[in-house]
């Protein structure tokens, strides 16, 4: 089985310069908690509106409160996604709270077009009768977890914030060991993840996959744990004096 | 397990991202997954729900009761499909007994409702282990995604009663105009007043639809712990430094390894030539920073410290328990004192019944015996001599009924007419004067309804030969 059918949930996107970036996917789950702060802070936003606008409606009229408050729900039903999302964060507050962005299928930031026809499609996703089931499948059913919304107007919502791994980083070995041969940048990373991660792990375990790397470190147990180790002191060291 | 067959890209995910993977999962075999889960739970919730067809709220608990089942072979499908297998439906056959039996008690009865299932049946199916050996792996596999694999179990119910919803909603939708008698016609006699009494037809279709919304979303639910489970191990055991490692190994081949080796020996050679190890160990343990200081800091034993009284909480729950005990046994105290006639009943055999309680209305008039002068006869002459001829029958007729309930045990009910009263009266015999009684009804009859007033003397010969004790006047 080829790299090219794995299942993942970052999706490579090739930018013009030939630089590939991965975008993190967000699925439904955290997707349905933004929508429901963002439910929760336009219905407190309405409440409070509504108490100032019927206060207010002694002086002005009731009927025109009425209007105004019916003016509001429209506005903030309709807007409220669109203006957020074509702003600079490109997230309704709800989406910013969870570290959610919308953006381009490409990566850059959407543009005010792109925030309108995601957003009103949203009456479309939301049937039958608003339980949204129209888009929760066709958000399960696609690679980028899009909504219809999302499909009609090329965009994506990812995982803003990254989460810092918190490995406990183990203490440097005493020696640096230079490489025997040439590495790809692929197998440095995994040798620098190696060391940054082995504090995460047990012993034998440690041992087991240094094991994998015998040809590099020529020893197996212990003795392999440590030497690849040193290398990837080694390698640190060397991007340190660069 | 083999890593290098995975098929699916494995690196060290956010708790988040590790659900979406799940979800990816599900969704690239998703035909599949749904197939498993009804081949699973089919046939015994077919049956289930002949034998439940009266009552679809009950068939709707059972069956949510043994979802884990299908979620077992969901799991089993795509944790299979993610090592490169693909199950075969004859391994799916003998799979769905296991999952029915394998630790019954443990996953159906106990742990039915513990929040952690998406993610420790992985740790019961996978890895088989039990016992202990099961509760420690459980602690170390959910300490990573924790709060996300709590809010996929609460949220799983809820979504699959929503999704219910709004495959009903789709099918409304989809229903041609006109078409739906049965439906319209139920819906119609649905009264918003009595909103849970259901008609049959409208329960039976919701219930249907959950149970579909259901089995849509125990799929990726069941998905979604799947994914925390292996981002979890990825992270806990670097399986993702270990496929990179395996690669470069690969890509350097066996060739490399004399050459890296000899290289090795070379380097580590003039590394000890330079300086032994442990040496410098010794030197730079022998510093002042290394050496260990003891502290010994007496804490008074009975000093109050700032964290919480703990005796106080353990006397404040003994107190609550205690509470609860008094209260449930007064509760269970008060519930017999008020239903203690049940227990005299029974330790009577129950074979005296309780008296119906005796009629106080007859014809629309009062015959209690409280409402009636003590002496009638006396009293009804009285009335038929000032003239009131209709007040006088009708007191002298009450009182005959009255006293034919009270002494005589007739059963009059509150319906009967003259005709009926009569009739029970001569049924019962001798001892209630049936022919005096006779009498009564035709001369009472006859006054209001034929308006014929009997003669004076006829009127004085009832009150005079009154019967049923109590002051014979006239």
């Amino acid at each position: 089985m080829s790299a090219h059918e794995k299942l993942d949930t970052l999706q490579a996107v090739e930018l013009a310069e030939g630089i590939e970036i991965r975008l993190r996917m967000a699925g439904p789950m955290l997707r349905a908690g933004a929508y429901s702060l963002d439910l929760l802070i336009r219905s407190t936003a309405l409440t409070v509106g509504g108490v100032i606008v019927s206060f207010a409606g002694i002086a002005i009229g009731e009927r025109v409160a009425g209007g105004v408050m019916l003016l509001a729900w429209f506005l903030l039903d309709w807007l409220y996604p669109v203006v957020f999302e074509a702003g600079k964060r490109g997230a309704t507050p709800g989406k910013r709270i969870l570290g959610l962005r919308v953006v381009q299928a490409t990566g850059s930031p959407i543009t005010f077009g792109q925030a309108v026809v995601r957003n009103f499609l949203r009456f479309i996703d939301g049937m039958p009768f608003f339980t949204y089931g129209f888009g929760l499948t066709s958000c399960l059913a696609t690679r980028r977890f899009q909504r219809l919304g999302d499909l009609a107007a090329g965009t994506v919502v990812i995982y803003d914030r990254v989460v810092s791994p918190q490995a406990r980083v183990p203490p440097p070995p005493l020696t640096a060991v230079p490489l025997p041969v040439g590495l790809t940048a692929d197998e440095l990373r995994g040798l620098a993840l190696f060391r940054e991660r082995a504090g995460l792990w047990s012993e034998g375990r440690r041992a087991e996959i240094a094991d994998q790397a015998a040809v590099l470190s020529g020893a197996t147990g212990e003795v392999g744990v440590n030497r690849l180790m040193a290398m990837a002191h080694w390698i640190q060291e060397k991007r340190r004096e660069r | 397990m083999q890593l290098d067959r995975v098929t699916a890209e494995i690196r060290p995910r956010s708790d988040w991202e590790a659900v979406d993977l799940g979800f990816a999962m599900v969704r690239r075999s998703f035909w599949r997954c749904i197939a498993v889960w009804w081949l699973a739970l089919g046939v015994p919730m077919a049956l289930a729900g002949c034998l439940l067809w009266q009552y679809p709220l009950v068939f709707l608990v059972v069956f949510w009761w043994c979802k884990p089942v299908g979620s077992r072979m969901v799991l089993f499908e795509i944790s299979r499909r993610l090592f490169g297998e693909e199950p075969g439906w004859r391994a799916i056959w003998r799979e769905i007994p296991r999952a029915w039996v394998r630790r019954f008690f443990y996953r159906l009865l106990w742990a039915r409702f513990s929040p952690w299932l998406p993610v420790t049946m992985a740790v019961e199916d996978l890895e088989g282990l039990r016992g202990k050996l099961y509760q420690q792996r459980c602690g170390q596999v959910v300490r990573r995604g924790e709060g996300v694999v709590m809010w996929l179990y609460l949220i799983s119910d809820i979504a699959a009663a929503w999704l219910g919803l709004g495959i009903l909603g789709l099918l409304m939708m989809l229903i041609p105009e006109g078409q739906a008698s049965a439906w319209q016609l139920a819906v119609e006699s649905w009264d918003p007043e009595v909103p849970w009494d259901l008609p049959e037809i409208i329960t039976r279709t919701v219930v249907g639809c959950v149970i579909v919304g259901m089995s849509l979303t125990d799929a990726f639910v069941t998905g979604g712990g799947f994914g925390v489970y292996i981002n979890n191990r990825t992270w806990i055991e670097g399986w993702d430094v270990e496929l990179a490692f395996r690669r470069m190994a690969q890509r350097l081949g066996k060739g490399a390894v004399l050459v890296i080796s000899l290289f090795m020996v070379c380097q580590f050679a003039r590394a000890e030539e330079v300086r032994m190890p442990h040496e410098v160990i010794q030197e730079v343990k022998a510093d002042e920073a290394f050496k260990v200081h003891t502290v010994t800091d007496k804490v008074p034993k009975n000093s109050s410290g700032s964290g919480l009284p703990v005796e106080w909480v353990g006397t404040l729950m003994q107190l609550f328990a205690i509470c609860a005990v008094v209260l449930l046994v007064g509760g269970i105290g008060w519930v017999i004192w008020k239903n203690r006639h049940l227990f005299l009943m029974g330790s009577r055999g129950g074979k005296e019944p309780l008296p119906a309680p005796k009629a106080r209305v007859v014809l629309g008039m009062e015959v209690a015996a409280d409402s009636l002068p003590v002496d009638v006869p006396s009293a009804a002459w009285a009335l038929w001599r000032q003239g009131r001829h209709q007040e006088a029958l009708g007191l002298l007729y009450r009182g005959a009924i009255s006293r034919v309930i009270e002494s005589g045990g007739v059963e009059i009910q509150e319906s009967d007419t003259e005709g009926d009263c009569l009739r029970r009266v001569e049924k019962v015999g001798a001892a209630v004067h049936p022919g005096y009684f006779r009498g009564i009804t035709g001369a009472w009859s006859q006054l209001a309804y034929a308006g014929v007033s009997p003669r004076d003397e006829q009127v004085e010969a009832l009150c005079r030969e009154w019967p049923f004790g109590e002051g014979r006047g006239g």
